[in-house]
């Protein structure tokens, strides 16, 4: 039974790539079709249970809509990995087991930020990178370079308005 | 259809043309792009000199309080601008600043 | 016939800015004041020429003539009046036609509010903006043509899009596309200044101006758009880090840091080329977010070349960086550096600098998680995702560093390390702001919170705001008694500090706005005629399914009563709606708000046969409304500093102090 659902799942999965290429030219995030017969499950959100599920299913992303979990979409697809989500979270097993399981079929891509491994290390390392060299950074180049930089013999406004006033008086009288 | 498209290119064309025979011409105003000592302290002079005449103006009644106050901070923003320009350029190359 | 009038008048706007982009260049070389009026007169030209085909497109979406493939794609019989006026932005040549439309508008009042200070540079604004125009109208003559026909034409188009049919679709777009069309103007002064070799006195309070009204409608557009997204897509969010979020968001941030540059400037004249490189960067970023967006590129490399528009929009971007690069690398030795020689150490300027760091640095962190999917695919094959756990790993941290930059850097004073009553000023706001985090926490319900860490962030964070927001209006008040409290002269010289301190005072509720919407509750229930849930202190009863037509759609309402403790406060109604022109069942939100919190409740699904039983989606979204009207705030602060009329005019201050 899993099976046949996997083999359906991948057959829309597949076509909605072909679509979501073609209708990215719309402006915000549209959730996707709603299938009118599908049924919709009260998702626990409590509880041992609630808690993991609640977990995975927002670490998941929507194929069909831009920027949203599963968890927050209602797209038939959303609902059919929840369905799975839950179907695992109860048979025990853990957060990182069913990630696994998800990456496994569908790639890295299903996950909402890419694992900390291989080349997207570098994804993660850049911002750390830009907070801990930042600061140096603009120390050195803006803090510390004053100090020794000449000023180029220019005055200041106010001098130079001081200047002005004083000839003004001399041309007048 | 196709005459009115003429009409809007030669509207067009005249409107562009038009500055060329209408309104004030000459050279727009310069700033203290002037790379030359000399024409920076002459363009001072110049400034100091304008300050002076609409001083008078203003104090003769030719000058509106408000248009008075413009030209003020006009060419008080200029003198500044020359001003700066020459002192780095007295700086950077003293042999020409000291001409 | 109108359809290739208003095409004509589109070639003709790509003549004039060409001619004007020539006649601008050759003006600045030779300082002619004529060729530089005709080249202005080219820009006034396209500019009437433009809204000229806009009007004659608005015309004839309202004669329906499908024989405009564009009219066709967006908008159909049905559509309603005012939809048919937003239908104009609501697919890509139109928006595109927009942003060109209003780039040219603002390019036009820029050149003829120009200020007598700036006559020497005026010829290379006019160049920039021209040439940036000149490329927008081939682009929409060669690949977005709004004007393109249709044989033969259709009785009927194929309709709007159904989620843009909202009344916050009418404003955001616009909204939005005026603050990226109004940041040309900062960055065509920049490139104007690199070229001149100089920043003059009167450069940088025309600037400011402008990236103020820039950084207006930026934050009210961004905000909008949460705001319809919030109301229409029905998940109960209003912000999802998607792409298309944060290319509006990237030149948001470029810009804040660009006025907190201008600040420095303005004061002490250091700080001028990082001023020059953020007003060109943050246009440049609301080009590139455009690019991104719609090129189809972030969706997948792959999509990117199937669309000719994509490839030419790299080609523009890459050649207008170069130039500014080339003209930037010979001519920046030439700006000169600041008045005098002066150390930073602890000071106002040195807070300045850490929050432009800080706010940079989301804009570069926001940048890297938008492309990183397009890089990975393209070196490594991999598809992935980067989506809102990736940012919100970051971007809480460096929101909290700005709120303790803004209370801090607000305290001191520029060029000294002294904090005038600093220290009492910060004990007292701690005090003040304890019984201030207590309202907060009680009426937002924080207490509730499952996770301990998320509620430990959430209390320090709101404290932290609390005390910011004391800190500020502590210093306002210091400030207020060194003018003996004469609010005459604080608003005539003060307007600037004013605007400032109402932005920042926004940016606080806004954050503390985030973080209530930490916590959210959700509850899924399926309901039968006349049962009532129960769900955080309020009773909803529904009644049933009812259809209703409302103009062009056929909603179907799930009504709901609902009441409180007991007594009924009114009834809401969830429903689902269908267009004539899509399959689609539309969410159609019922929202039910009090300061502290919304009642948000969806319909997710509904017994079609008789209507006597319903799923709902239940949600309570705490502090929404502060984001609102923290938008609110921080707009009207922008707005009265851009009246200020003394900053930016040292000169002039100076010399009615020396007479």
């Amino acid at each position: 039974m899993m099976t046949i659902q996997f083999s359906r799942i991948l057959k829309i999965f597949s076509l909605i790539l072909v679509n979501t290429a073609v209708a990215t030219t719309l402006i915000a995030g549209e959730s996707g079709p709603v299938d009118e017969d599908a049924l919709k499950k009260a998702w626990p959100s409590d509880g041992p249970v609630g808690e993991l599920f609640h977990e995975v299913a927002g670490s998941l992303r929507c194929p069909t809509c831009t920027g949203l979990s599963v968890l927050e979409s209602d797209a038939r697809f959303s609902q059919q990995i929840k369905q799975i989500v839950l179907e695992q979270v109860e048979a025990g097993k853990n957060r990182e087991e069913i990630l696994q399981h998800f990456t496994e079929r569908y790639g890295p891509w299903i996950l909402r930020s890419p694992p900390p491994r291989g080349f997207n290390v570098l994804a993660w390392l850049m911002p750390l990178t830009i907070l801990l060299l930042g600061p140096p950074a603009v120390w050195f180049f803006v803090w510390r370079k004053r100090r020794v930089m000449n000023t180029l013999g220019v005055r200041s406004a106010d001098d130079i308005i001081k200047e002005m006033h004083g000839r003004l008086k001399e041309m007048q009288t | 259809m196709i005459y009115l498209a003429v009409f809007i290119g030669i509207i067009l064309i005249a409107v562009l043309l038009a500055p060329f025979w209408f309104g004030p011409g000459g050279l727009l105003q310069a700033g203290s792009s002037i790379n030359s000592a000399t024409e920076l302290g002459a363009l001072k002079e110049a400034l100091l000199k304008r300050y002076v005449d609409d001083e008078k103006a203003f104090k003769a009644g030719h000058l509106s309080a408000t248009s008075w106050e413009q030209r003020q901070s006009f060419l008080t923003n200029r003198y500044i601008d020359a001003a700066r320009r020459l002192d780095f350029l007295q700086h950077t190359q003293p042999s020409r600043g000291a001409e | 016939m109108l359809a290739d009038l208003g095409f004509y008048l589109l070639l003709m706007c790509l003549i004039s800015t060409c001619y004007g982009v020539v006649s601008a260049v050759l003006a600045a070389v030779w300082r002619h004041r004529r060729l530089y009026r005709s080249s202005r007169l080219a820009l006034t030209a396209s500019c009437a020429m433009s809204v000229s085909a806009a009007i004659m497109l608005w015309y004839m979406f309202f004669n329906r003539d499908y024989s405009v493939a564009y009219i066709f794609k967006t908008s159909s019989n049905d559509l309603p009046q005012v939809y048919t006026l937003t239908a104009f932005w609501s697919s890509l040549e139109g928006s595109h036609f927009l942003w060109t439309l209003l780039l040219c508008s603002y390019g036009t009042i820029a050149l003829w509010t120009y200020s007598k200070d700036n006559e020497h540079i005026m010829p290379y604004v006019s160049a920039s903006i021209q040439a940036v125009l000149g490329w927008m109208f081939y682009l929409l003559l060669s690949h977005s043509d709004p004007f393109l026909r249709l044989f033969p034409a259709r009785p009927d188009g194929q309709g709007m899009n159904t989620l843009l049919q909202n009344p916050y679709m009418a404003i955001h777009p616009p909204t939005l596309f005026t603050g990226y069309t109004a940041l040309a103007i900062p960055a065509a002064y920049s490139v104007a200044a690199l070229c001149y070799g100089d920043i003059t006195e009167g450069w940088l309070k025309t600037t400011r101006r402008w990236t103020l009204y820039a950084w207006c409608a930026l934050t009210a557009g961004i905000i909008l758009g949460g705001h319809w997204a919030y109301v229409e897509l029905g998940w109960s969010g209003y912000w999802a880090w998607d792409p298309v979020e944060n290319s509006s968001f990237i030149p948001w941030l470029f810009c804040t840091a660009l006025l907190h540059s201008l600040v420095v400037q303005d004061k002490l004249g250091h700080l001028k080329r990082l001023t020059l490189i953020l007003a060109f960067l943050a246009f440049f970023f609301s080009f590139f977010g455009t690019f991104i967006t719609r090129s189809g590129v972030i969706s997948s490399v792959h999509s990117f070349a199937e669309s000719p528009i994509g490839p030419n929009y790299l080609a523009f971007l890459a050649g207008m960086l170069l130039v500014v690069a080339v003209i930037y690398g010979f001519r920046a030795p030439s700006i000169l550096p600041p008045e005098a020689d002066k150390a930073w150490g602890v000071s106002k300027e040195s807070a300045l600098v850490i929050t432009q760091f800080l706010l940079l640095t989301l804009a570069a962190i926001v940048c890297v998680g938008t492309l990183y999917p397009i890089v990975s695919e393209a070196i490594t094959g991999e598809r992935t995702t980067v989506q809102a756990p990736y940012f919100n790993t970051f971007a809480p941290w460096i929101g909290l560093g700005l709120v303790v930059a803004i209370a801090l850097g607000n305290m001191m004073r520029y060029q000294t390390s002294k904090m005038p009553g600093g220290p009492k000023l910060m004990a007292i706001a701690a005090a003040v702001a304890v019984p201030l985090t207590a309202a907060l926490v009680i009426g937002g319900d924080v207490m509730s919170t499952k996770k301990p860490f998320n509620l430990g962030a959430q209390l320090v964070g709101l404290f932290l705001c609390a005390w910011s927001t004391a800190c500020l209006t502590g210093d306002l008040w210091q400030r207020l008694q060194d003018l003996r409290f004469n609010l005459g002269l604080f608003f005539s010289r003060n307007l600037a500090y004013f605007g400032g301190y109402l932005a920042h005072i926004g940016l606080l509720i806004a954050i503390a706005g985030f973080l209530g919407n930490y916590r959210g509750l959700q509850k899924i229930a399926t309901l039968t005629s006349g049962e009532t849930i129960d769900f955080y202190g309020y009773q909803l009863r529904f009644d049933e399914i009812r259809e209703v037509q409302k103009d062009n759609a056929t909603l179907y309402q799930g009504a709901l009563d609902v009441s409180r403790a007991g007594a009924p406060i009114g009834a809401i109604k969830p429903a689902r709606s269908r267009y004539p022109t899509s399959s689609n069942l539309n969410h159609e939100v019922a929202l039910m708000s009090t300061f502290w919190h919304d009642l948000y409740v969806t319909l997710s699904d509904f017994d079609r046969e008789n209507g006597r039983k319903a799923t709902f989606e239940l949600h309570i979204n705490p502090t929404v409304r502060f984001v609102w009207i923290a938008a609110f705030v921080m707009v009207i602060g922008g707005l009265i500093a851009m009246f200020d009329r003394y900053r930016g005019n040292k000169s002039r201050d100076a010399i009615r102090a020396a007479i």
